[in-house]
């Protein structure tokens, strides 16, 4: 299979079925999950989240970089989920509570966290494979024994890779962060 | 881009650098800074490094199917622009009309889709299937359909999207009634029963269920392929009967392969599973990575280790087949593209082929792929693929 030529920034601008699957493929879901922060039902945040794609490829909105086309994703997810909490009356108290804490605050830390957690992803797939697994799959909430059974691999195969992977994604973590935390991570 | 945006981009840069160790001495002092500003800073900055931080939103993902919502899109996206061309269409066919109101129809009828368009169609209307309420009342299932609920005695169904869910209250004691949801050649469809057991239904199957479980056990019958990810409920073993070979599990993934002109092969990912057949009344228990195979040829069953995933990709919308004969191979494509294939050399069919293809891709596409190692020659028309070997060779 030959490798996939990634897409320049003036492909993505032509906006045509492979720039769409570009679209979905790296925004999509960071995107519905920051709108969760803001929509209760999921429903909804795929709704607004695609109504967003709808918008810029029917009017093929032009962007200088990827960078300012990812802003203007986060800033149109914000604004369409305040929109829609408007619309619905019920949850008028919900939003109005958030203008209150510093809406824009939130804003940022909402999409903060989504980002820091795309990197850290990110170095959990450039971990050697079987161990990047492992830890997938501890983040899906599943047991060593599950793990071990769902990769035919033993208990003690999975709590040395679980290991492993720590060690790796987070390097020299000691240095930075209070004792207490790292050894809630390590403890489990 | 609006400044505040960058700055975060930057920050989040900088923060997954310093919780790996790579942070350089330049962006410690700005992230330094940035931790000093603010108490909820270094909050926030603390929950970065907690499991939970991962965990919450990895699991919140694995609800997401950006494939299956991209696909949808897509689609949408094409059937709004053939519904704008036909309006735009309409309003010359009016005045046409007027000037030669016989001619017309003769021209529109002659506008077939051309090849390509059609291989094009297949590829994309995957997610289609037929299902049967109790009463007989058939509901044909697209890609496309909008939320729509059913209820049956009791049990609501939801259809959504490219998936249907069963739930319920214990309405009814006995005489549950039988749903039954068929795949056509070319498509697929995932289903939620009244247990909460996912079942994604591969092309050219048929799946048999009570629309809400009760008794000891729980039974449902297929014929074709499916991938089971059972709700485990060790109180109430799951049973799928497919002839007359019987998989009986507690709680676990796996899939199960039944098309009538085979071997029925069970392929385990997690858990255990009981697989037994009962002319001969053999068994076999399967452990993760083990396969059951069970001919119906010799009526032998046994067992192999084997790659789960090679068994089991198709349900994440993958097309995947290691030094697999040809032949095997197309007798997969053709049931999930509803193509007729044709072999000019008999030889053609051994030929070996290695690939992992994302199954959004066109029907060309595959083939192309399929292709390059120059060994065969393919030609398309309509529905009907011909294979040659390239003799240059």
């Amino acid at each position: 299979m030959p490798a996939k030529r990634p897409l320049s920034l003036d492909d993505i601008l032509r906006y045509d079925d492979a720039a769409v699957k570009f679209l979905f493929e790296h925004y999509y879901v960071q995107l519905v999950v920051f709108a969760k922060n803001w929509l209760p039902d999921i429903e909804d945040c795929k709704d607004v989240v695609q109504e967003i794609f709808i918008h810029i490829v029917e009017y093929k909105e032009p962007f200088d970089s990827l960078g300012k086309l990812k802003a203007y994703l986060y800033q149109s997810v914000r604004n369409r989920c305040l929109k829609f909490l408007r619309h619905e009356e019920v949850k008028q108290r919900y939003a109005e509570e958030m203008r209150a804490v510093s809406e824009e605050a939130y804003y940022l830390d909402r999409m903060l966290e989504e980002e820091v957690y795309v990197h850290l992803m990110n170095a959990i797939d450039a971990l050697p494979p079987q161990c990047g697994r492992v830890f997938r799959l501890v983040l899906e909430n599943k047991s060593n024994q599950e793990i071990a059974d769902a990769l035919s691999i033993s208990v003690e195969t999975v709590k040395s890779y679980k290991k492993e992977g720590k060690a790796l994604l987070y390097k020299h973590l000691k240095d930075i962060i209070p004792m207490a935390l790292l050894s809630v991570w390590l403890s489990c | 881009m609006a400044a505040k945006e960058k700055e975060i981009f930057r920050l989040a840069e900088i923060i997954s650098r310093s919780i790996r160790g790579e942070i350089s001495g330049e962006e410690q002092e700005a992230l330094e800074r940035w931790l000093a500003e603010d108490e909820h800073h270094r909050t926030l900055y603390a929950s970065f490094q907690t499991e939970k931080f991962l965990e919450t939103r990895t699991l919140l993902r694995e609800e997401l199917d950006w494939r299956g919502d991209c696909r949808r899109f897509l689609l949408r996206r094409k059937a709004n622009r053939r519904r704008s061309l036909v309006i735009r269409w309409s309003r010359y066919a009016a005045v046409l009309l007027l000037l030669l109101s016989v001619g017309l129809y003769r021209f529109v009828q002659s506008r077939q889709p051309t090849t390509d368009e059609m291989v094009e169609e297949l590829a994309s209307i995957r997610h289609k299937a037929l299902l049967t309420l109790e009463g007989g009342e058939k509901i044909v299932l697209t890609d496309l359909n909008t939320h729509q609920s059913e209820s049956q005695r009791g049990a609501s169904i939801e259809i959504k999207d490219d998936r249907i869910t069963y739930s319920g209250e214990d309405t009814f004691k006995e005489d549950v009634p039988c749903n039954s949801l068929e795949t056509p050649r070319g498509g697929m469809y995932t289903i939620v029963l009244a247990d909460g057991t996912r079942v994604w239904l591969n092309a050219e199957s048929r799946l048999r269920y009570p629309v809400k479980f009760t008794g000891k056990r729980r039974t449902v019958y297929l014929s074709g392929e499916a991938y089971f990810d059972v709700q485990p409920d060790a109180g109430h073993p799951f049973t799928i009967i497919s002839g007359s070979t019987e998989i009986t599990v507690l709680g676990t993934s796996f899939n199960l392969r039944a098309y009538p002109e085979g071997d029925v092969i069970t392929t385990l990912v997690s858990g255990s599973v009981q697989m037994s057949e009962e002319v001969g009344g053999q068994s076999v228990r399967l452990a993760p990575g083990e396969q059951g195979i069970f001919s119906e040829s010799d009526g032998k069953m046994r067992k192999q280790t084997v790659d789960p995933y090679l068994y089991t990709a198709w349900k994440s919308g993958r097309i995947v087949f290691r030094d697999m004969r040809l032949e095997e191979l197309f007798a997969n494509l053709a049931r999930w593209y509803d193509l007729e294939v044709f072999y000019l050399q008999p030889a053609v069919k051994d030929i070996r082929f290695t690939g992992d293809i994302d199954r959004m891709e066109s029907f060309h596409e595959i083939l192309r792929i399929i292709e390059q190692n120059r060994r065969v020659h393919f030609s398309v028309k309509n529905r009907t693929v011909i294979i040659t070997l390239r003799e240059n060779e």
